[in-house]
C-alpha cells in the first residue's frame, strides 16, 4: 500500500507553542526594552517564574530561541490578552528582538519551566537588573492575594534606574544604585542592600545574574538563614523543553534541566560551586 | 501530475518520509509533545545511550557561533534499562503510527556496544539501532572508535553478531579516509551508514582567560558544518553499496534536496529542529514541491543525481 502524503503537512499547535503580534516594542532607555506581544484569545495561563522561548526565524544566521522570564500578561476588556517581557539588549538575538515593530509576527514557545512555588504572607523579592522581569510578575500575583511584597532592586546606573522607575507602579520597591550618585538611593549592589536592610520577611524570592545569586548565597549560608529561598536561575539554552540536555544546572540530585526542571531552584538543592 | 512519492526505503524499514530527527536534539521522543510532534518525522532518533547511566559533562554545555551550535552535553543518559523501562513504552502508539523509533548506542569499549545490542534484541520495541561511533576508547586510550576503521569494524561485528534489528552505523567526521571506514564498516554489517556527527571545536571565554565549555571541546553542527558534511556524505556514497543517511546543517528542504542529490537515501535534522518550529513541515512540504517542480513523481529519481551529471568524489 503505498504511504500517502499530503502536500502540504498541517498540524496544530496544541498547548505550549505560540504565535503573536508585536503591539509594541518601547524602549526604556538604557538597552531596557518592554516588549508586548498580543496573543488573542489563546489559552495562556503562566505562573510567575515560567518563561517563553522566542524564536529569531533566521535559519543562517542565530540559530537558537532566546528564553526571556514573562514580566507581565494583560488582559484586554474585549477578550483575548498580551504577554510582555522586559528584557535588555545585550548581543545578537537581543538586538534582533529589539528591531520588531508593531504589527510583526513572532513565534515562541511557552509558558515553559517551573515557576515560583507561592507562599509566606510577608515575601521579600530580590532582583538584578532585568532579573526583576519575573519578580514583577511574582510581585502581582501576590497582590491579587492581598500581600504586599517588598522589592529590592538592583540597577547599575542612574540611566537604568530612570528606565525601570516609573514601570513598577504600586510596587514597595527600594534601589540600589552601583555607580554614580543619587539622592535617597543606596549606593551598592542589591545583595549589599540586602544585608544592611531591616525588611521583616518570611519567604525570599530572587533573580538576577548567577554571580549575584552566588554572592546572596553565600550570605545565606554564612548568616544560617533558615527561611525558605526560591531563586530563578539562567542557562544557555538550545530546545527550552528538555530534549537537549544543554541548560543542566548542578544539583544535588544530579544535573537537571533548567527549562523543565527549573528555572526555579530551591537555594539549597543547587551546588552553587559548579555553577558557572 | 501525481503527488511524488517521498516514502523511502532503508533496510528493514520503510519511512514514511526521509526526514529524521538526530540523536541527543529529539531527546528521547516525547519531550517536544505539543510543540514538535514526533508523527510529522519518518523516524526519530533517541539521545545517545549507554549501558550504564551517565551524568554528562559539567555546564556550560552551549555556546551558539555564527550559523552554527557548539555543544558539550556529553552522554547524559539514565542507562539502556531505564530507557526501555520509563521511554520507550510511551513511544509504542507513535510506532504504530508510522515513525520509526532507531535508538542511538554509545560505549567505552567493544563489549560495551555489544552488551547494549544483546539488550535491544531481547527487549525489542524499537526499529532499529544507530551506532555512534564519535566516542572514546576508553581501552586504547581514548581513540576514537571512529577513526580507524579495523576499531570500527570491531564495533560493528559485535553488534552484528547480537541483534538481527537493523543497524545504522553513524561516522565520525574528521578522519583521513571517510569513504574507507565506511566501507569496513559495510563489510562488517552495517546495514546503513549516517554521517556526519559534529566537528570538534572550542570556545575561549577571554575574560576568564578560560576553556568556555565545561566539558573543555563539544561539537559543532548547524549551517556551519553543511559543506563539509556534504562532502563526506558524497565520499561515503561513492564507496558503499548500502544506503546513507545524511545529517549536518538541514535547515530547509534546498538543504536537504542537496544531501539527496550527493546521494543520501534520508536525510537527519539536527540543530535546525531548535531554529524554527516548522523545519520538518517546510523539508517535507519543500521537499515535495521540489519534486513536482522538476516533474519526478518519485524522490528516488535525484537520489545521487550528481554522480549521474559528472561528479567525482574527492
Ligand atoms: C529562564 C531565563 C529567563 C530569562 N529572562 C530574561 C528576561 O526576562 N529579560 C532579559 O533581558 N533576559 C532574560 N534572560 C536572559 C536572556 O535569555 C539573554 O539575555 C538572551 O538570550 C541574550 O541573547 P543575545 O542573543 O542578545 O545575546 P548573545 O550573548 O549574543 O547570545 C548568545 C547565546 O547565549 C545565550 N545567552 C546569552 N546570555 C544569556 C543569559 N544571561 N542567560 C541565558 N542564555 C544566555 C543566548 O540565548 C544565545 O544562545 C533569561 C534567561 C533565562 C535562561
Ligand atoms: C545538543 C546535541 C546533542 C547531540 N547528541 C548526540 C548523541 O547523543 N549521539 C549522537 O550520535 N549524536 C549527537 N549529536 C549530533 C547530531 O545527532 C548530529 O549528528 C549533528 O548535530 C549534526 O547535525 P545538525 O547540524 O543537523 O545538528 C548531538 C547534537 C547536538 C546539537
Ligand atoms: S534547553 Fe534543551 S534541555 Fe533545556
Amino acid at each position: 500500500m503505498p504511504f500517502h502524503y499530503y502536500l502540504k503537512v498541517h498540524f496544530e499547535y496544541k498547548y505550549k507553542c505560540n504565535s503573536g503580534l508585536v503591539s509594541s516594542n518601547n524602549e526604556l532607555g538604557s538597552g531596557f526594552f518592554l516588549l508586548t506581544i498580543d496573543i488573542g484569545s489563546i489559552y495562556f495561563e503562566p505562573a510567575p517564574g515560567q518563561f517563553i522561548n522566542i524564536y529569531l526565524n533566521d535559519e543562517y544566521g542565530y540559530m537558537l530561541p532566546r528564553p526571556f522570564s514573562v514580566f507581565n500578561i494583560v488582559k484586554y476588556e474585549n477578550l483575548g490578552s498580551a504577554v510582555q517581557i522586559l528584557y535588555k539588549v545585550i548581543g545578537r538575538g537581543t538586538k534582533i528582538i529589539s528591531q520588531l515593530t508593531k504589527g510583526d509576527r513572532v513565534e515562541f514557545t511557552g509558558p515553559l519551566g517551573n515557576g515560583f512555588i507561592i507562599e509566606g504572607e510577608k515575601p521579600l523579592l530580590i532582583a538584578g537588573g532585568v532579573g526583576i522581569a519575573s519578580l514583577n510578575f511574582l510581585a502581582r500575583r501576590f497582590k491579587e492575594n492581598k500581600i504586599e511584597p517588598k522589592v529590592l532592586i538592583g540597577v547599575r546606573d542612574e540611566m537604568s534606574y530612570r528606565a525601570f522607575n516609573g514601570i513598577f507602579n504600586n510596587l514597595d520597591i527600594q534601589f540600589s544604585i552601583e555607580r554614580g550618585e543619587l539622592d535617597t538611593i543606596f549606593k551598592g549592589n542589591v545583595i549589599e542592600l540586602y544585608s544592611i536592610s531591616d525588611i521583616d520577611y518570611d519567604v525570599i524570592y530572587i533573580c538576577g545574574p548567577t554571580n549575584m545569586l552566588k554572592s546572596f548565597e553565600e550570605i545565606y549560608r554564612s548568616k544560617n538563614i533558615i527561611t525558605k529561598v526560591y531563586c530563578c536561575l539562567e542557562s544557555r539554552m538550545a530546545c527550552g523543553v528538555g530534549a537537549c540536555l544543554g541548560c543542566s544546572i548542578p544539583t544535588k540530585d544530579g544535573y537537571r534541566s533548567c527549562c523543565v526542571d527549573g528555572p526555579v531552584f530551591e537555594i539549597g538543592e543547587v551546588i552553587w560551586k559548579d555553577l558557572t | 501530475m501525481e503527488r511524488p512519492n517521498i516514502n523511502v526505503e532503508l533496510p528493514g524499514m520503510r519511512l514514511k518520509n526521509p526526514v529524521i530527527a538526530a540523536s541527543g536534539t529529539f531527546g528521547f521522543g516525547t519531550e517536544y509533545d505539543g510543540i514538535y510532534p514526533a508523527h510529522l518525522f519518518g523516524a526519530i532518533i533517541l539521545k545517545g545511550t549507554t549501558l550504564k547511566p551517565r551524568d554528562g559533562n559539567p555546564p556550560p554545555r552551549i555556546y551558539e557561533t555564527p550559523s552554527g551550535l557548539i555543544n558539550s552535553v556529553g552522554l547524559q543518559n539514565p542507562g539502556i534499562e531505564s530507557v526501555y523501562d520509563e521511554y520507550l513504552p510511551k513511544l509504542q502508539n507513535l510506532r504504530e503510527s508510522g515513525t520509526k523509533v532507531i535508538l542511538n548506542i554509545a560505549g567505552d569499549t567493544v563489549d560495551e556496544y555489544e552488551a547494549i545490542a544483546s539488550i535491544c534484541e531481547e527487549r525489542g520495541m524499537i526499529d532499529g539501532i544507530e551506532v555512534n561511533l564519535s566516542c572514546p576508547n576508553v581501552k586504547k586510550g581514548g581513540v576514537n572508535f571512529g577513526s580507524n576503521p579495523d576499531i570500527a569494524s570491531k564495533v560493528v561485528a559485535s553488534v552484528r553478531r547480537k541483534t538481527t534489528l537493523p543497524v545504522i552505523v553513524k561516522l565520525a567526521p574528521v578522519v583521513t579516509d571517510i569513504g574507507k571506514i565506511a566501507l569496513s564498516c559495510q563489510e562488517a554489517g552495517a546495514d546503513a551508514i549516517s554521517a556526519i556527527n559534529t566537528l570538534p571545536a572550542v570556545v575561549i571565554d577571554i575574560d576568564k582567560q578560560k576553556l568556555f565549555l565545561g566539558g573543555g571541546s563539544g561539537g559543532l553542527s548547524g549551517s556551519a558544518i553543511k559543506p563539509f558534511a556534504l562532502m563526506q556524505v558524497m565520499n561515503i556514497v561513492k564507496r558503499v553499496s548500502i544506503p546513507v543517511i545524511g545529517c549536518g546543517g538541514i535547515m530547509n528542504s534546498r538543504d536537504a534536496i542537496e544531501f539527496i542529490m550527493v546521494g543520501a537515501r534520508a536525510v537527519q535534522i539536527g540543530t535546525g529542529l531548535f531554529v524554527s518550529l516548522k523545519t520538518v513541515e517546510n523539508v517535507i512540504n519543500g521537499l515535495v514541491e521540489y519534486l513536482s517542480s522538476v516533474r519526478k513523481d518519485n524522490i528516488s529519481q535525484i537520489e545521487g543525481i550528481i554522480f549521474n551529471n559528472g561528479a567525482r568524489s574527492f
